[in-house]
């Protein structure tokens, strides 16, 4: 990996370490309301301005950001977990079980994750705290999203099973699990860290999208879905630009890891 | 008896006189197509089976009632039938027809056409909405024919609305649906595919095209039976009216500005205050009969009944909601803090002897307390078991507004130490926990009567209704004073005296107010908009607000249709 490289991932980190404690930085109780100045303009004082209830819109975007990458990380690190260990199974035994794997991963593909998601929250109990519906919805996601990592994730197991390094572990009678461990395991990391980057994104995105149906976070705690719903009256942003502000602000961080992918993805063409 | 449970939405009030005084001088010009922005598809043309506002909307253009609802001064007025007269005892009204009344094929509508549509509607196999209307303590109002011009209903009690029941009734031409009804598939007949010429009607205008996605298309009746005024010529003024199917409020909006829209229907604040500032000609006509509420679920099987079924604790949330802020902030200041389920929009109806308590968190506490509701040392309410107070709000995802002012009550009862969660939900789903399994705690929700009369309402206000939303279908009244509102609302109903009548319905506002199942929140206004063009406007709080007489609406030149 070349230097470009490392900088494009260094930054994105950076980016994620940033947001995820940004709670950490809000100036203002993000969930404060104080009516007397609803919907205020930017100003020293408040630099996004303020929402509907008087609440400071820059203290919500942090804390905003904090659940949405947390969340994110959380969702992927499930997700790829699952797709691993499926992937990993029926490459390295194969046989009926495969078949089953593939039958398996079309059907969870085909699934309209959207629409599971709003079905499963009207069954939820009521009492449910915000922040738990939401940590109900990501792992749903995160369970829906097994298949594309583990499909990738056979077929480099697939590969590694036949390379000669492998064939000569299995004449030497090395345990199968012992040979999975040590020869096939750190030959999938390349593939997991890349969907890694491509699937943190989505579940950021998929975690906007419930909040921006009402379906995410809900209220008084900040969502980056929130910001959204703004954007569905977009008459409005011609007298009040300002809320655009947290919007725009969400792009470093799509962007940053749009360019971590790209710069993973040239650094493993430069390697072959 | 009468059951209509409206959800939401379809208001009724005067507008404030005067508004388009000028509009009325001017010598009304025939010609032109009004285009009229509309948020959805009409799911049927059939106005036996329509439920859905959209279908609603274009069919009422298309067809006619004996006897209308004036929406502008919300009296009864002649329709289909140019007068009518009362048995003593209020059980037989007997209506004369216009004459020379003809369909938009041609064939003249008669007494027979009369029976019959009252016939399908009553007909239990087809399930029209209009069914329930028609009935009176589960007994249907009958019809019969004296001769071709006459016909006699027969109530089976005196009812004191009856004749605001005929409005929105429309009638159908046996000569073209009784094969269909006989051949019991009426509910299957007039369906967005069916070819503009075979839908046939006694309105001022008949549909001569629908693109889905696109537009309805109207037009003129040339056999519509209502003259302008000092002519001899048949109404309406304009050759036809274009509804545009555009679902967003924006795009709505952005057409409306560029000229390719004359009318928009009931706004959202928002929208007013960008149209303000873009110039165009918006009238606010105050509070609507629309009133948004907190309701508790005081079912036995409720969970939080223990606290719910205090009234010192309903009472005390009621006192804590911050309903100026409300009207302030979600509404923009355009809309009214209620304290009861009358609008003040409502004037035949609104009781200034409900009382407005000022909103007090410390009364509220006191009450909590005297209820024997303590804090622990976190600031949490709790009851005598030591339980914080902990409950969810039920509210639609479709409705922006009530989801801020879900969002403020949380912040207001966080205020006496009451954790809130907001539960949102996609509308029927929520309707579905609220009216058949009752798993909520409270739902903010939004009610208003198509018409301002108590009646329509009467499925709401019994015990034994199945939208008494705090506690529907009982069998016995659950409580003394729902057994007072339920005695009070059967015999206004019966009551022809109207003062008789207005004073049993204002004491059902006053337990209503005084028991708080639910705590009243707000009324927001309708406002509604035009681009200047058209004449004779005027915009009613009554469903459709500017549409209601189409027939006499025209277009000035330089509209859209020109």
């Amino acid at each position: 990996m070349n230097g470009s490289a490392k900088a494009r991932l260094s930054v994105f980190a950076g980016i994620i370490l940033v947001l995820a404690a940004g709670a950490l930085w809000a100036p203002y109780n993000p969930i404060e309301q104080h009516r007397d100045i609803s919907n205020s303009p930017p100003s020293a004082l408040h630099w996004f301005g303020t929402d509907d209830y008087g609440r400071d819109v820059f203290s919500r975007f942090l804390a905003g950001a904090s659940w949405s990458v947390l969340s994110g990380v959380a969702a992927t690190v499930v997700g790829l977990f699952l797709g691993w260990a499926a992937g990993g199974l029926v490459g390295f035994k194969g046989g009926k079980i495969d078949a089953l794997f593939l039958r398996l991963g079309d059907l969870t593909l085909s699934l309209p994750w959207l629409y599971v998601v709003i079905g499963l929250r009207a069954i939820l109990p009521l009492d449910l705290k915000p922040r738990a519906v939401l940590a109900t919805m990501l792992l749903l996601l995160a369970f829906v999203s097994w298949a594309r990592p583990a499909r990738l994730v056979r077929g480099m197991v697939l590969n590694l099973s036949e390379r000669g390094y492998v064939e000569a572990a299995r004449a030497f009678g090395v345990p199968e699990w012992r040979i999975f461990v040590r020869h096939i395991f750190p030959g999938t990391l390349g593939v997991l860290a890349a969907q890694a980057l491509v699937l943190f994104p989505r579940f950021v995105l998929a975690e906007v999208t419930l909040s921006f149906f009402g379906l995410g976070v809900s209220e008084p705690e900040p969502s980056w879905g929130a910001f959204i719903i703004a954007l569905k009256q977009a008459y409005l942003l011609r007298e009040q630009w300002w809320r655009l502000l947290p919007v725009l602000s969400m792009l470093p961080l799509f962007l940053s890891c749009a360019f971590a992918v790209r710069a993973v993805a040239n650094a493993y063409r430069a390697s072959r | 008896m009468c059951r209509v449970a409206t959800w939401a939405c379809s208001v009724l009030l005067l507008c404030p006189g005067g508004l388009t005084t000028a509009a009325s001088l001017d010598t009304p010009r025939w010609g032109g197509v009004l285009h009229v922005a509309q948020r959805a598809e009409p799911k049927t043309f059939n106005p036996v089976i329509a439920v859905d506002a959209p279908s609603r909307e274009v069919l009422r253009r298309l067809h006619a009632d004996l006897i209308t609802i004036n929406r502008f001064t919300q009296k009864t007025e002649p329709g289909l039938a140019e007068s009518w007269t009362r048995s003593g005892d209020g059980t037989r009204y007997t209506l004369k027809l216009r004459k020379g009344v003809r369909f938009s094929d041609g064939v003249p509508f008669t007494a027979d056409d009369v029976v019959f549509s009252w016939s399908v509607y009553l007909d239990e196999l087809v399930h029209s909405p209009q069914r329930d209307l028609l009935l009176i303590e589960d007994k249907p109002i009958r019809v019969s024919k004296l001769d071709s011009y006459t016909v006699e209903f027969t109530l089976p009690q005196p009812y004191a609305a009856a004749e605001r029941v005929f409005d929105s009734v429309a009638m159908l031409p046996r000569h073209v649906l009784e094969p269909a009804w006989k051949a019991g598939k009426i509910s299957s007949a007039w369906t967005v595919n069916t070819p503009a010429s075979e839908i046939v009607g006694l309105g001022p205008f008949r549909l001569k095209q629908y693109r889905p996605g696109e537009a309805v298309v109207l037009e003129r009746n040339p056999e519509y039976w209502q003259t302008a005024p000092g002519t001899s010529r048949n109404l309406p003024y304009l050759d036809g009216i274009e509804f545009r199917l555009l679902p967003d409020e924006g795009v709505q909006l952005a057409r409306f500005v560029s000229g390719d829209i004359d009318v928009l229907n009931r706004l959202s604040m928002n929208a007013v205050s960008f149209l303000q500032r873009q110039g165009a000609s918006v009238t606010d006509l105050g509070p609507g009969l629309e009133y948004n509420f907190l309701c508790f679920n005081l079912s036995p099987a409720s969970p939080k009944i223990k606290w719910f079924s205090k009234r010192e604790f309903r009472t005390a949330l009621s006192l804590a909601a911050d309903r100026e802020s409300m009207a302030r902030t979600v509404f923009l200041g355009r809309a009214t803090p209620i304290w009861g389920h009358v609008s003040p929009g409502n004037r035949l109806w609104y009781s200034d002897r409900i009382a407005h308590p000022k909103r007090s968190v410390a009364d509220a506490k006191q009450m909590l307390k005297a209820a024997g509701f303590l804090w622990n040392g976190k600031g949490q309410l709790i009851d005598g078991a030591q339980t914080p107070v902990e409950f969810s709000i039920l509210v639609s995802t479709s409705s922006p507004e009530r989801m801020q002012m879900a969002t403020m009550l949380q912040a207001d009862y966080a205020q006496l130490g009451i954790g809130v969660n907001i539960a949102p939900l996609e509308f029927r789903s929520l309707l579905d926990r609220v009216t058949n399994t009752r798993q909520f705690d409270t739902v903010l929700l939004g009610l208003g009567g198509g018409d301002a009369d108590p009646n329509p309402e009467l499925n709401v206000w019994l015990s034994s209704g199945g939208t008494h939303l705090w506690n529907p279908n009982q069998k016995q009244p659950a409580t003394a004073w729902e057994a007072e509102i339920d005695q009070l609302m059967e015999k206004q109903m019966v009551t022809l005296n109207p003062s008789e009548r207005r004073k049993q319905y204002e004491r059902v506002q006053e337990i209503v107010a005084e028991q708080v199942p639910m705590i009243f929140l707000v009324t927001p206004n309708v406002v509604v908009a035009q681009r200047g063009n058209v004449g004779n406007f005027r915009p009613a709080v009554m469903d459709h607000f500017t549409l209601w007489n189409s027939s006499e609406l025209y277009l000035r030149k330089g509209g859209s249709g020109q």
